[in-house]
C-alpha cells in the first residue's frame, strides 16, 4: 500500500513536470527563427509567423554587425543602431540580411509583443560562432538545442513530450482507479 | 439630488484618468478607418513606449476583427451605437443581459461592475459574487460606476425607460467616453434579435448563432404545435403575479409568454400592464388554469436561491382554498400551478413557456421535457451544474417525469 | 356664533337655535339615508355580472334559506367579497372622518389631519419596514398590519411627548406632528431607496390605500374600536366647543384643556391607526370630510363630529364603489379615487360659501 502510494506520487510529479515542460515548449514555439549562411560573413535571418499574426518585433544584433534587405515595406520597420523594430501585419515570414566581420562571434536576440493575444516573450535566439557555424537558441526552455545545420534547428521535441505526457496521464489515471 | 450626483461624478472624473474619447485608436488621418500604415506606426511606437501599448493592441484588434472600421450596431432602444475599440471594462446593470452574455459564450471577465440583483443571485451568478455592485437601474451609484472606469455600460431599453434614459444622459454628460448600450433580453418579441446583436457587438457571432438555434428550436416546438389549436379552443388562463389579484395584461412579457404557450389570458385586455383585479372578477371569469408567479415579495422562495417544497405546498393550498375558488374549473380539475420567476421572467423564460405548454395541453406536449431543456441550458450555456434543476424547485406541483 | 341678536330677545334666539338644530338633525338623517342607499347600490356593483335580483336573493337566502334560492357563486361573491368590503368602507370612512374632525377641533387648525400630523407617515414607515426587510411568507401580511399600527402609536406618543416639553398647545402639537411627518417620510424614502423595485412598488401601493384586503374579522375589529371610541369623543364634544373659543375661554368654563386635548388626540390617533393599518394611507377623508360637514352645518362639534363620520363613510364607500367599477375588472386604489370625488365636491362647497366658515 505504502509503495503504491509512493509510486502514485512519483507519477504525479513526473506528469506535472512534463506538463510544465510541454507548456513552456509550446509557449516558446509561437514564432520560429531560421538563419542561413550566405557566405562572406553574411547570413539570412528569417522569422516565421502563424496566420493572422499582428505583432511587434524587436531584434537586437551584436555590435559590429549591420542589417539590410529587410523583406518588409520601408515604413514597416525601423533600424536604430543594432536594434531593429518590425511591425508584423499578417505576414507569414520576414527575413533580413546581417553582415559581420570574418571570424567574429555574434548573437541575435529578439522579443515579440503579440498585439492580438497580448502575449510577450523572447524569440528564439541565434548564435554565430567564429568558425561561421550557426545555432538557434530556444528562447523559453533556455537550453540550446545544438544543430549542425541551421535547417534542423527544431528537433521534433514537442510531439515526443506530448506522447510522454499522455502516457503519464494514462498511468496516473490507472493508478488512481486501482487505489480506489 | 441629480445635480449633486453630477457634481460628484464630475469630481471623480477629474481625479481619474479621463476615458479615451471617441475615435478609432491610431486613426491618425481621422477618416474613421484604420489603414495598415496607421496600425504599423502604432505598433512601432508601442515597441518603444509601452504606455501606448493598449492603444496599439486595440488598433490591432480593430484591424484584424473589424476590418479597420468602427463597429456600428443598433441596440434595442433603436439608437445606432458606434464602438471604436473593443471593450475591456464593462458595467452590466441588467442581469438579463449578463445572462445572455454568458449564453453566447462571451468572456465575462471584462465585467467590472454589476447591479445589486446580480449580486443577490449568488446561486445563478456565482462568478460575480465579489464584483463591485453599482446599485440598480432605479438607484444607480454614479460615483461607483464612474470610478470603475468602464468603456461600456449596459442598461435596459424598455424596462423603466425613464430611469435608463436618465442614466444614459448622466453618463453622457459626465463620462463621454462611455458607450451606453441598451438591451432588455427578456421580451419574447425582441429577444432573438438581441441575441444576434449582442453576438455581433461582443464578437461572439458563433456562440450567438449556437444559442439562438437552441432558443428558437425550443420556442418553435411550442409555438408550432400551439398554432394547431383554434383560437376559441384555447385554455382560459388566470395569471397572478406575486401580488395577490394582480394580473398581467397586453404589453407585459408574461402576457406574451402565456399566449406563446397557447393560453388565452383572461384579463389580457385590461388597461395597464399589471392591473389589480377585483377578486370577484376572478371568480366570475371561471379560469380553466391558474398560474401563480412566485419568487418575490411575500412569495420569496424557491428558484436558484433555494427553498423547501413545504412552503410551495402551503402557498398552493392557500391559493386553491381562497373563498369560492373550489368551484373554479381550474381548481376542480387540479390545474393550478406555481411557477418561479427565475424560469419565466428572465432570459430563459422559454423553460417556463414549455412548462406552461405542458400544463395547458398535456396531450399535445406529453413528450416535452422542460426539466431536460432547463438542464441543457444550464450546462451548455450557463456553465452551471445540471443538478440544480433536480435540487431546486421551479414549479409546483413538480412535473412527473 | 349663534349668540347674535339683541340681549333679552330670548324667544327669537331659541327659535333660531331650534331652526339650526333641526337643520343639523336633518343633515345627520340625510347622511344616514344616503349611506343606506349607497349600500344598496354598492352591493349590486362589481365585476361579476350578477343581476340586482341575484344579489338580493343571495343576501336574503343567508337569513331565510327556505324562502329564496341563491347560487353558490352569487352567495360567495356577495358575502365573501362585497359585503364586508362595503361595511368596512363605511366603518373606516366614519372613523377617519370623526378622527379628522377631532384633530381639527382640538388643534383649532383647518389643516390638521392624520395625514398632516405624521401619523400616516409613521404607518407607512412601519409597513415599509416589513415590506423591505420582511422574511416573506404568510406572516408578512400580519406583520405589516402590526408594524403600521405600532408605528402609528409611536408617532402619537412622539407628538405627545414632544409637545409636552413646550406645553400642550395646538401650535406645539402641530409642530411636533410636522417634525415627525418629515422624519418618517425621510425614513420611508430611505427604505424605498435601498429596497428592490418590487418592494418600492409595494410601498407606493400601500400608501395609495386599498380596501382589497378586508375581511369580516377585520371589519369586526375596526367597528369595535371605532364604536368604543365614539361615546368617549361625543361626551367631550361640549369641551371641544369651548376649546374652539380659545384655551382661556375653555379654562374659564371649567374645561381641563390639556387633559382633554391629550385624550382626544390619543383617541383620534388610535382610531386612525386601527383603520389605516388595514387599508394603507387614506389620508384625504380625515381632512376633507370635516370640512364638507362644517361648510354644510357649521362648527358645533356635537353635530360636526358624528356628521363628519357619516360624510366620511359615504365618501369612502362611494370612492371604493367607483374604484371597483370604473376600470372593472381592474381596481383603482381607493386613496386615489377618494381625492377624485372628494375634491370637486369640496371645491363646490368652498366656492359657494362666501363667508369664512372656519
Amino acid at each position: 500500500m505504502e509503495s503504491m502510494k509512493r509510486g502514485h506520487l512519483a507519477a504525479e510529479v513526473a506528469c506535472i513536470l512534463i506538463l510544465i515542460l510541454l507548456a513552456q515548449a509550446s509557449a516558446a514555439s509561437v514564432y520560429e527563427r531560421a538563419i542561413i549562411p550566405q557566405g562572406d560573413s553574411t547570413y539570412r535571418v528569417s522569422l516565421q509567423f502563424p496566420e493572422g499574426t499582428i505583432s511587434g518585433i524587436t531584434e537586437t544584433i551584436s555590435s559590429g554587425m549591420t542589417c539590410k534587405e529587410i523583406s518588409l515595406p520601408p515604413e514597416q520597420y525601423r533600424i536604430e543602431g543594432t536594434t531593429l523594430f518590425l511591425a508584423i501585419i499578417e505576414e507569414r515570414e520576414v527575413s533580413y540580411l546581417v553582415t559581420g566581420k570574418p571570424g567574429m562571434t555574434a548573437e541575435i536576440t529578439g522579443t515579440y509583443q503579440d498585439m492580438i493575444t497580448g502575449e510577450k516573450g523572447n524569440l528564439p535566439g541565434a548564435r554565430i560562432s567564429s568558425s561561421g557555424s550557426v545555432e538557434i537558441i530556444d528562447a523559453a526552455v533556455n537550453n540550446s538545442l545544438p544543430g549542425n545545420d541551421a535547417r534542423s534547428q527544431h528537433a521534433p521535441l514537442e510531439p515526443v513530450l506530448f506522447v510522454v505526457a499522455l502516457c503519464a496521464t494514462g498511468l496516473l489515471y490507472s493508478l488512481r482507479r486501482r487505489s480506489r | 439630488m441629480k445635480l449633486l450626483f453630477m457634481v460628484l461624478a464630475a469630481a471623480v472624473c477629474l481625479m481619474i484618468v479621463l476615458p479615451a474619447s471617441a475615435g478609432l485608436p491610431g486613426d491618425a488621418s481621422g477618416n474613421d478607418h484604420l489603414e495598415k500604415q496607421e496600425l504599423v506606426s502604432m505598433i512601432l511606437s508601442a515597441l518603444k513606449d509601452s504606455t501606448t501599448l493598449q492603444d496599439a493592441r486595440d488598433a490591432a484588434y480593430v484591424y484584424s476583427n473589424w476590418n479597420g472600421s468602427p463597429k456600428k450596431i443598433i441596440d434595442s432602444s433603436g439608437k445606432e451605437r458606434v464602438i471604436w475599440r473593443p471593450f475591456h471594462r464593462i458595467v452590466v446593470m441588467n442581469s438579463e443581459t449578463l445572462e445572455t452574455m454568458r449564453s453566447i459564450g462571451y468572456d465575462t471577465s471584462t465585467v467590472v461592475g454589476v447591479d445589486k440583483y446580480t449580486l443577490k443571485a449568488t446561486a445563478f451568478f456565482p462568478e460575480f459574487k465579489n464584483t463591485p455592485g453599482i446599485g440598480s437601474i432605479w438607484a444607480p451609484d454614479y460615483e461607483k460606476i464612474v470610478s470603475l472606469q468602464p468603456d461600456a455600460v449596459f442598461v435596459y431599453a424598455e424596462i423603466s425607460r425613464s430611469s435608463c434614459d436618465e442614466i444614459e444622459e448622466n453618463l453622457a454628460k459626465t463620462s463621454p467616453g462611455v458607450t451606453v448600450l441598451r438591451f432588455d433580453c427578456y421580451l419574447p418579441e425582441s429577444y432573438p434579435g438581441e441575441i444576434g446583436i449582442l453576438g455581433d457587438l461582443l464578437d461572439c457571432q458563433e456562440g450567438g448563432r449556437e444559442f439562438l438555434e437552441f432558443y428558437t428550436s425550443n420556442i418553435d416546438t411550442v409555438t408550432s404545435r400551439v398554432a394547431a389549436v383554434p383560437e376559441n379552443e384555447r385554455i382560459k388562463v388566470y395569471f397572478e403575479t406575486w401580488n395577490d389579484y394582480k394580473t398581467c395584461a397586453a404589453g407585459s412579457g408574461y402576457d406574451q409568454k402565456i399566449r406563446m404557450a397557447g393560453g388565452s389570458n383572461i384579463f389580457g385586455n385590461e388597461a395597464g400592464e399589471y392591473p389589480e383585479l377585483d377578486p370577484e372578477a376572478v371568480l366570475a371569469s371561471s379560469p380553466e388554469a391558474v398560474i401563480k408567479l412566485v419568487g418575490s415579495m411575500k412569495y420569496t422562495f424557491g428558484g436558484y436561491n433555494g427553498g423547501e417544497e413545504e412552503i410551495f405546498r402551503q402557498t398552493h393550498d392557500a391559493l386553491v382554498s381562497r373563498k369560492g375558488w373550489k368551484s373554479l374549473p381550474a381548481v376542480r380539475d387540479n390545474r393550478t400551478y406555481l411557477i418561479h420567476t427565475d424560469i419565466l421572467g428572465g432570459p430563459h423564460f422559454f423553460v417556463g413557456v414549455q412548462y406552461m405548454a405542458r400544463w395547458f395541453y398535456p396531450d399535445r406536449f406529453s413528450d416535452l421535457d422542460p426539466v431536460c431543456v432547463h438542464a441543457e441550458y444550464l450546462t451548455r450555456f450557463q456553465g452551471l451544474p445540471a443538478s440544480i434543476v433536480e435540487d431546486e424547485i421551479f414549479v409546483y406541483p413538480r412535473l412527473r417525469r | 356664533m349663534d349668540q347674535k341678536g339683541a340681549p333679552g330677545d330670548l324667544s327669537h334666539l331659541r327659535e333660531e337655535y331650534h331652526r339650526f338644530a333641526a337643520k343639523r338633525y336633518l343633515f345627520l338623517a340625510g347622511c344616514g339615508i344616503l349611506i343606506l342607499i349607497l349600500i344598496g347600490i354598492a352591493t349590486t356593483l362589481g365585476s361579476a355580472d350578477l343581476t340586482i335580483g341575484e344579489v338580493y336573493a343571495a343576501i336574503i337566502a343567508r337569513f331565510f334559506p327556505s324562502v329564496v334560492e341563491s347560487t353558490p357563486l352569487a352567495s360567495t361573491i356577495v358575502w365573501e367579497y362585497r359585503l364586508h368590503r362595503i361595511f368596512f368602507a363605511i366603518a373606516a370612512g366614519f372613523g377617519l372622518g370623526i378622527a379628522g374632525a377631532v384633530m381639527q377641533g382640538v388643534l383649532r387648525n383647518p389643516l390638521a389631519s392624520p395625514f398632516t400630523l405624521g401619523i400616516s407617515a409613521a404607518a407607512s414607515f412601519g409597513a415599509s419596514i416589513v415590506i423591505v426587510f420582511g422574511i416573506g411568507g404568510f406572516a408578512n401580511d400580519i406583520a405589516i398590519i402590526i408594524a403600521a399600527f405600532v408605528f402609528t402609536l409611536l408617532a402619537t406618543f412622539g407628538i405627545y411627548s414632544l409637545s409636552r416639553v413646550r406645553g400642550i398647545s395646538p401650535e406645539s402639537m402641530i409642530l411636533a406632528g410636522i417634525i415627525l411627518m418629515y422624519l418618517f417620510s425621510a425614513m420611508t424614502s430611505f427604505l424605498q431607496y435601498i429596497g428592490t423595485v418590487d418592494q418600492l412598488q409595494e410601498v407606493v401601493f400601500w400608501t395609495f390605500g386599498s380596501l382589497q384586503r378586508t375581511s369580516w374579522g377585520k371589519l369586526a375589529l375596526v367597528s369595535l374600536v371605532v364604536g368604543l371610541c365614539i361615546p368617549f369623543i361625543m361626551l367631550r364634544s361640549w369641551d371641544l366647543n369651548a376649546m374652539g373659543q380659545g384655551d382661556q375661554v375653555a379654562k374659564s368654563m371649567g374645561v381641563d384643556v390639556s387633559r382633554t386635548r391629550t385624550r382626544l388626540m390619543l383617541i383620534a390617533s388610535l382610531v386612525t391607526a386601527i383603520i389605516i393599518c388595514f387599508t394603507g394611507v387614506i389620508g384625504f377623508i380625515g381632512l376633507v370630510a370635516p370640512h364638507i360637514t362644517r361648510l354644510a352645518i357649521g362648527g358645533d362639534n356635537r353635530f360636526l363630529l358624528p356628521a363628519s363620520g357619516l360624510v366620511g363613510g359615504a365618501l369612502l364607500l362611494t370612492a371604493d364603489s367607483l374604484a371597483r367599477t370604473v376600470l372593472a375588472p381592474a381596481i383603482i386604489p381607493v386613496g386615489i379615487m377618494t381625492s377624485f370625488i372628494g375634491i370637486p365636491f369640496f371645491l363646490y362647497l368652498f366656492l359657494r360659501k362666501r363667508e369664512g366658515y372656519w
